[in-house]
């Protein structure tokens, strides 16, 4: 019999949006699990089961075997004495089953609780060694379990209290002057009249120091000074290379007019010629 | 003393209003020079008189560790947080009973948290507190692997307002799981061991103290 159909037999149904009420997010970060667990202790049947549906909302209400156990327990007055190993083990394969789906890494933790309820069982399966009476009396192997619950039950509790504390930005804020400030105003102090002064001294001197640069179209190009060039050789054969510019053209005169020099040299429509490397270039056109 | 009451009083709430971090009595005591160094108890006694007066106001003076700092009073929290756009964080119980476990039993290794949860420790959790510097590495315990051990910090005291660990909520005795009392008794006999588990039908159920 699947374990739906167990449920189902029992008469019983839980109301999955009951559950999905209490629990705000089902990805373990924020949950309401006070008002999961309450909305399931209303509905839970004389039985351990719940179908595997409404566990899917519950175990992500959980943190852990130990958390699932002990609500078990205090909801359900459950007896550990009973435990029903044989259908606590099928509950658990059905949780283990559905959190494979959910969360594989969840899964072991719940195997290795029904595996310790199984040993639990066994070991109370077996009579008590009667021979030992004189020696330590036999740890009862639910005492450690017991103790675990416990142990965590109170820090369960302990996690509470410490999240209801007050707590910086939300239930206290600090007051205080910010230093960043501070260390700013802290070397404001240090300024004197004097150094005022000669700062503002200082400014005015680079401001007379300071050359602006007019950025003009330039006046020259090459392509005017070939003309020009070309125009000058037509009235005379030759021109020395000095006459191709005024002397106040400066050196963009000079370079534009040697540049339209090699131009007119290049495209093979004057020559240069020089007596030697002291006389100056002269310029002629070409036949 | 060098200074009266009222103007140490004042030189201590000024020291503290620009103080991001919490000011020990020995921090205030260094500002003074050496002649004229007021002894602890009158630092403690401004810092006494200070609280007092504050009492009826908004902001309050509170010791953390072994500094003192001024903060706003936790009644006023609601209006605060209106006026802030930032909502205050909030954080899952996994990560709040790993804190109060690392809290309460440090220093720990993460196998210790993972034994008292039931659940392996996630990652994510220690990021989160180690990133927030709540939590911090203080070694290595002395078996094998070395596993780090983890403790609380100063900041874990300056964001939850605990003047130290013993100021942590006291960790109360629950209440004991129903007839795990009766266990040990149940064990002692062998009749009431047998009827404890006796395999008819009716012990496959779970039993309700209805």
């Amino acid at each position: 019999m699947s374990l739906t159909k167990r449920w189902k037999s029992c008469g019983v149904s839980l109301e999955l949006a009951d559950i999905a009420e209490g629990v705000s997010s089902v990805n373990g970060e924020i949950i309401d699990f006070a008002e999961a667990a309450e909305s399931l202790s209303r509905e839970i049947p004389e039985d351990l089961y719940v179908p595997p549906e409404a566990l899917e909302v519950i175990t992500t209400g959980f943190e852990g075997p130990l958390d699932l156990l002990l609500y078990l327990i205090r909801k359900n007055k459950f007896n550990i004495v009973d435990i029903p190993v044989a259908e606590i083990a099928n509950q658990y394969a059905a949780y283990i089953d559905m959190m494979k789906k959910i969360r594989l890494d969840l899964a072991g933790n719940y195997l290795a609780m029904a595996a310790t309820l199984a040993q639990i069982k066994s070991r109370m399966l077996l009579p008590p060694r009667q021979q030992d009476e004189d020696e330590e009396e036999e740890i009862d192997p639910r005492a450690e379990l017991a103790r675990r619950l416990q142990e965590y039950e109170q820090f369960k509790i302990v996690a509470e209290s410490l999240n209801l504390r007050p707590r910086l930005g939300r239930e206290f804020f600090l007051a205080y002057v910010e230093t960043e400030k501070l260390k700013r105003f802290e070397t404001m102090q240090k300024i004197e009249l004097d150094d005022l002064m000669k700062a503002w001294k200082n400014v005015l001197l680079l401001a007379a120091e300071e050359k602006f640069v007019l950025m003009e179209r330039e006046p020259y190009s090459v392509k005017d000074r070939v003309n020009a060039i070309l125009a000058k050789l037509r009235l005379r054969n030759q021109i020395e290379f000095r006459e191709l510019y005024e002397p106040e053209e400066g050196a963009a005169g000079v370079v534009v007019s040697f540049l339209a020099t090699l131009e007119l040299i290049n495209t093979r429509v004057v020559t240069a010629i020089q007596a030697d490397a002291e006389s100056p270039i002269h310029l002629r056109l070409r036949d | 003393m060098p200074y009266s009451l009222s103007e140490l009083k004042n030189i201590v709430e000024a020291l503290l209003l620009t103080s991001e971090i919490p000011v020990s009595i020995s921090q205030i005591r260094n500002v003074f020079d050496e002649e004229d160094r007021p002894d602890e108890l009158d630092v403690e006694r401004a810092l006494l008189e200070l609280q007092r007066e504050n009492d009826n106001r908004g902001i309050e003076i509170r010791k953390i560790d072994n500094g003192y700092r001024i903060q706003s009073r936790e009644e006023y929290a609601h209006w605060i947080q209106k006026l802030s756009e930032v909502r205050p964080r909030r954080y899952s119980r996994a990560l709040m009973e790993t804190l109060a476990i690392i809290a309460y039993r440090q220093p720990v290794t993460r196998g210790d948290i993972e034994n008292i949860r039931g659940v392996s420790v996630s990652t994510e959790i220690m990021r989160t507190l180690l990133n927030n510097e709540w939590i911090r590495q203080t070694g290595h315990k002395q078996v094998p692997g070395r596993p780090a051990l983890y403790g609380t910090t100063r900041k874990f005291l300056e964001y939850f307002s605990l003047e130290s660990l013993d100021h942590l909520p006291v960790i109360e005795d629950v209440e004991p799981l129903e007839n795990l009392d009766n266990i040990s008794l149940v064990m002692q006999g062998a009749e009431d061991l047998d009827e404890g588990i006796e395999p008819d039908a009716d012990s496959d159920r779970v039993a309700f103290d209805h």
